[in-house]
């Protein structure tokens, strides 16, 4: 059996992970520090992938600023994490409001929260030299409509992150 | 974060478990020997919760019911690690379903359409929890997915009644 057990992955980028995920989630380019500019993000559904730090800072810039967070029941619940080698894992769930600050390019102009716990997440991430190089992101839904929309809504923002891009609108 | 050792017992256990995923998916026998009497297994989408060995046997019999394999149509792991008390695996599965819970519709999918990440929990030697992932990258795929889950609680539901095992 091959050995996936050894060291953890860097502990200080987990921590800044963490906190940045609880406290700070609206913070692009925090996050953008963790990650090494070939670093590759798989999305599902959909299976999209976004190559190297400009391509996931439009896309994240676009996911960013459609929700907004608050201490109540719209707020990012980390449920585990664990670490070892180059990997580390992350399961949460998502609550959140919806913002229109994309001018309503997403969710068309429609607000609404989704409280903590319908959207879950799970986090594959792998490390190279301190940094993120690899993030394979699995969001799922307990809500039966939310899993049909989740696919719409994720090519929905795939297509504005590539007409962004095309444009040269990084961010 | 605390560093946990990886025991014998697990570490047998993940050997196991990947020999199973690989090479003989479809041995109810041999997978069931893996769980915890207290086995807790979520599915997402749906967050579908089975409690308990009974619960999981029958989840596990319907699922594998609904799909063979062979040639492309296998199932490919693509990432796994542990921490010695967790573990994640990253996995592809192609298949060929057999309609039991697509309404009858045999269809075949090819690696990489359906895709996998399980995060379980493991005690002496046994999976007490799981998480399941399941992604589809496909639009019909992730459109399907939510009814064939339902689909298979339903049935696994139906059968463990059936047993006078319901809890």
């Amino acid at each position: 059996m091959q050995k996936n057990f050894e060291i953890q992955a860097d502990e200080a980028v987990i921590e800044e992970l963490l906190d940045l995920m609880t406290n700070d989630s609206e913070n692009l380019e925090r996050t953008l520090k963790l990650l090494t500019d070939d670093c590759v993000w798989v999305m599902e559904p959909s299976g999209t992938e976004y190559h190297g730090i400009a391509q996931i800072k439009t896309f994240a810039g676009i996911a960013m600023k459609l929700r907004g967070h608050d201490e109540g029941e719209h707020r990012i619940e980390i449920l585990s994490c664990f670490s070892t080698g180059d990997n580390f894992c992350i399961e949460y769930s998502h609550g959140m409001v919806s913002t229109d600050a994309v001018t309503g390019a997403i969710t068309s102009g429609l607000k609404g929260g989704i409280p903590t716990g319908i959207l879950r997440y799970c986090m594959v991430y792998h490390t190279r030299d301190g940094k993120i190089d690899r993030v394979h992101e699995y969001i799922n839904s307990s809500s039966w409509w939310l899993s049909l929309l989740l696919p719409i809504g994720m090519a929905y923002l795939h297509r504005v992150t590539i007409k962004r891009m095309a444009k040269g609108i990084v961010n | 974060m605390e560093t946990n050792k990886l025991s014998k017992a697990n570490e047998a256990l993940i050997q196991e478990y990947l020999d199973i995923v690989e090479h003989d998916s479809e041995n109810l026998e041999r997978i069931m020997r893996l769980f915890a009497d207290d086995i807790l297994f979520e599915l997402e989408p749906t967050g579908d919760v089975y409690r308990g060995k009974p619960a999981m046997q029958a989840f596990v019999d319907v699922a594998m019911s609904g799909r063979t394999h062979s040639g492309q149509y296998t199932l490919q792991i693509t990432n796994w690690f542990t921490d010695g008390d967790q573990l994640c695996i990253e996995y592809t599965h192609g298949g060929i379903l057999t309609g039991v819970y697509t309404a009858g519709i045999k269809a075949r999918f090819e690696q990489g359409v359906a895709r996998y990440c399980i995060t379980y929990h493991m005690c002496a030697g046994k999976f007490d929890r799981m998480h399941e992932f399941i992604q589809g990258t496909t639009f019909l795929a992730n459109l399907a997915m939510p009814f064939m889950l339902k689909r298979i609680k339903r049935l696994a539901d139906k059968k463990l009644a059936g047993t006078g095992r319901a809890d």
